[in-house]
Parts: C-alpha cells; sequence; structure tokens
C-alpha cells in the first residue's frame, strides 16, 4: 500500500512538472509581443533602476530534480515557505558557521520571489539546471587556487578575495548574478552607448554600441571589454579581454560571455547570458533572470571608505600564529 | 500531490543551508572561541561600507567602561530596511549577542542586537512588510 502511494505520487508529481514547464513557457512568450518604448534616438528603452534579488539559487537543488518549473501556486507556496523558514533567529551548534551566519535574516535582502519564468534554477541550460562538468584544466586551477588559500589564508591583503578587497563583487557581474543583498543596476541609454551602473561594488560598466573591435588580447580588465548590439529589441553584449584574477566562478581570463537583454513588459528585463570558457567546463552554459523595475535609487557603496574588516581579518590571522607559536614552544 | 509538497519543503531547507556571505568572512574575523553578550550604552553608530558599524560603552563589574565597535550589515540595506540614523542613536541602551574579534580587540559582530524591552533591532526582514519590500509586479 505504501509503495503504491509512493508511486502514485512520483507519477503526479512528473505530471506537474510538464504542467509548469508548460505553463513557464507560455507566460514568456505571451510576453514577447509586448513591444518595448524607444529612447530619443530610436532604441528600445531599458533605462531605469532595476533589481535582481531573487530566492531561486543558480543551479537546481537535488530534491527537485525533476522539477523545471513550479505551477503558480507551487512558487506561491514555495515564496511563502521561504521566507517564513527565514524569519527566525537562528543559532548552530558548529560554533563556526554560527559566527559565519554573522546575521539574521534582516541583515539580507535577496527578495522574496523566485524568478519571474517560474523555473527552479537560473540555469536553463544544462537542461538538468546543473553546472556542467569542469574540464581537467578547470578542476586543476581550482585545486592549484585552493591549495595556495590554505597554505596562505592571509599573509597579506593580496592573499583574501577580490570582494574583501573592494575591487570586485563576486555577483556583480559581468554576468550579474542575484547576490544576498544590493543586488540593484541602473541603465543609462546615450546614443551609441549603454552604461551599466552596479551598486555593489560601485562599477560602472561601459558598452560601445558601434561594432568596434575588442580591445588588444594583451589588454585585460576586471570586468572585461563589452561591446553590445540590437537584435530586433534584444541587447546583445559580447564581453571577453577577463583578467586571470576575475574567476567568475572559476572561469579562465579567456572567458567569452554573451548577454540578452530583453524588456518583456513595463516592469519586467528578462537577462539571459551564456558563458563560454572551454579551459573550464566542458560545455558552454545559460543561465536566465529576471529584473523587476524598482522604485529604489542605486546607493553609493564606497567600500574602502571603512573597511575595517581587512585590518581586523590580517590582526587576526597574525594572533592566530602568535597563539600558535606560543603553544608550539611549551 | 504529496511529494509535491515534501519536495518543496526540501528545497527550502536546502536553501537555508547553503552558505551565505557577506562582504568580507566573518569567520576570519571573529573567533567562535569568544562569545560575547555585551550591554552597553551606544556613543557612535558608523554609517560606513562595506559594513555599518556601533559603538557602545559597556560598564563592567567593577565600575569600568570601554569602548566596544559593534559590526553591522551594509549601510544600503539597512537603510533599505527601515533602519535610519533616528533607529540607533547616542545614548541608547543596547544588548548585543555576537563573537569577539580574533586578535582580542574590543570588537564584535552584531549578531543579534536587542533593546532593554526585548525588542529586536533588525526585525522586519523581508516579507513581513517591511519597508520596500512591495508586491511584485
Amino acid at each position: 500500500m505504501k509503495m503504491r502511494s509512493v508511486l502514485v505520487s512520483v507519477m503526479a508529481a512528473a505530471m506537474c512538472v510538464v504542467t509548469a514547464q508548460h505553463a513557464a513557457g507560455q507566460g514568456l512568450a505571451a510576453k514577447k509581443t509586448w513591444a518595448p518604448p524607444r529612447t530619443a534616438d530610436g532604441q528600445p528603452d531599458l533605462q531605469g533602476v532595476w533589481t535582481n534579488a531573487t530566492i531561486t539559487p543558480l543551479e537546481r537543488p537535488a530534491d527537485l530534480a525533476a522539477k523545471a518549473g513550479f505551477t503558480p501556486s507551487e512558487a506561491a507556496a514555495y515564496e511563502k515557505q521561504m521566507v517564513e523558514n527565514a524569519n527566525v533567529d537562528r543559532r548552530r551548534s558548529d560554533i563556526s558557521t554560527d559566527v559565519g551566519l554573522a546575521y539574521n535574516e534582516a541583515w539580507w535582502d535577496r527578495g522574496t520571489h523566485v524568478v519571474k519564468t517560474l523555473r527552479t534554477s537560473l540555469i536553463v541550460d544544462p537542461a538538468d539546471g546543473k553546472l556542467p562538468a569542469l574540464a581537467a584544466d578547470g578542476e586543476r586551477r581550482a585545486a592549484a587556487l585552493a591549495e595556495q588559500r590554505r597554505l596562505h589564508p592571509a599573509d597579506g591583503p593580496e592573499n583574501r578575495s577580490l570582494a574583501e578587497r573592494c575591487i570586485l563583487w563576486a555577483t556583480a557581474g559581468p554576468p550579474m548574478m542575484p547576490g544576498p543583498y544590493n543586488d540593484n543596476y541602473q541603465i543609462f541609454q546615450a546614443p551609441g552607448y549603454v552604461a551599466i551602473v552596479v551598486e555593489m561594488i560601485h562599477d560602472v560598466r561601459i558598452i560601445p554600441l558601434d561594432a568596434r573591435p575588442h580591445l588588444p588580447s594583451n589588454v585585460r580588465q576586471w570586468l572585461g571589454d563589452s561591446r553590445g548590439h540590437w537584435e530586433g529589441n534584444t541587447l546583445v553584449v559580447e564581453t571577453a579581454n577577463f583578467t586571470g584574477k576575475t574567476r567568475f566562478r572559476g572561469a579562465s581570463e579567456n572567458m567569452r560571455l554573451t548577454e540578452r537583454f530583453t524588456r518583456t513588459d513595463p516592469y519586467t528585463i528578462l537577462y539571459e547570458y551564456t558563458v563560454n570558457d572551454p579551459a573550464t567546463w566542458t560545455k558552454p552554459w545559460t543561465a536566465q533572470v529576471t529584473m523587476a523595475k524598482s522604485d529604489s535609487r542605486v546607493y553609493e557603496y564606497a567600500c574602502h571608505e571603512g573597511n575595517y574588516g581587512m585590518t581586523g581579518i590580517l590582526t587576526g590571522a597574525r594572533a592566530e600564529e602568535n597563539n600558535s607559536a606560543k603553544a608550539a614552544a611549551k | 500531490m504529496r511529494s509535491t509538497k515534501i519536495g518543496l519543503a526540501m528545497g527550502a531547507a536546502l536553501l537555508l543551508s547553503a552558505p551565505l556571505w557577506a562582504h568580507h568572512a566573518f569567520t576570519a574575523e571573529f573567533d567562535g572561541n569568544k562569545p560575547v553578550k555585551l550591554r552597553g550604552t551606544v556613543t557612535k553608530m558608523e554609517w560606513i561600507n562595506p559594513h555599518a558599524w556601533i559603538h557602545v560603552d559597556v560598564k563592567d563589574a567593577d565600575g569600568k567602561v570601554t569602548n566596544w565597535m559593534v559590526e553591522c550589515g551594509s549601510p544600503n540595506t539597512l537603510l533599505r530596511r527601515g533602519v535610519t540614523k533616528n533607529s540607533v542613536t547616542v545614548g541608547m541602551e543596547i544588548l548585543v549577542d555576537g563573537y569577539q574579534s580574533k586578535d582580542g580587540s574590543n570588537r564584535a559582530n552584531g549578531r543579534d542586537v536587542t533593546f532593554p524591552d526585548g525588542k529586536k533591532l533588525f526585525l522586519g526582514s523581508s516579507g513581513t512588510g517591511a519597508p520596500g519590500d512591495t508586491p511584485e509586479k
């Protein structure tokens, strides 16, 4: 009886998957017929403040492996549950984790919604919603970096992450990913250019639209070198010339990124990006994020202003070394 | 449908257990072996990036006063949450439950900040009607 009940449940779940995928696809297709307003020089208008905050994870959780998308009612139930679970005062018995948690949920700002496509992961290709396997070279570089961090966790600021050093924020892009807070962007358009102001960590990406070639390959930039063009109502941006230290999710400096911005209704940009880096992943992968029009504005994020954290980390590391040396001398 | 509900529950649990990271690693800055509970009077609030800091005078049993620095979240996010310069003011009494810095200085992470009447400073998370938490269009 129990087994039969499980089987029935599995079949019902499979039917829900089909329904959800259908519903998500239908919604997007309908929205694609909407015609966006134009700027004075005739570009589709993407301007304004947008937020990509979402509770949808990059990769599909294992327990939702067979479920590419939610139905609207499932999405509402998931969101409600997530918010309820998050708004409790969490303590962890594992002390290290408890220190790392640092704040209660109020200190984060991930939003309360899944992406508007109702997908269960941001990754749409591969179809399983997971990052492709690492290529051999990608594995080798990841292992070398982990070893470097193990041996030299905090000799000096250079050993720490680019975010801690106020240089780059791992999710700020390109590509632009939802992060734990300050997921705000402002898009400006002028004849021949699109500029994207990123709140985290206060960068501006200026994208020429005049079909000029990329910079010479020996010129490398933290944010890469972006070139844009319009395909119908979609802004397509190709980015190359990253540095070897940018390392988006472990990518190499030769990562090629293609982003697509399509305004699907007055309140939404469908933002899709494809990462192509054979030196890191065995095949390209693509993610979709919906960006929502925001009534807020982009605030300053002057990161160096009060980065006492870096001092605290380095003095903390020296204190630990002294304690170890004292213990060894006993 | 029953299995769908179970699936949703597990998905939520997984997301919550995923590591959350701030601007920098608190585990590198603060010591899990040094939990502190500080009751003190606010002397200054620094609204600075990447993280705001509350300064507090803490009096010990002998009456000796020590000034502590307590690390908070990103000021941009705090402001969007409705925390303003009027939320934490000089002279206000607060209780901080956190961990002391690894270098032994008088700094702590402000894991929880509570007022004497038991109210939490940072109540009003997303989805609870906090400022800016508007329905999605």
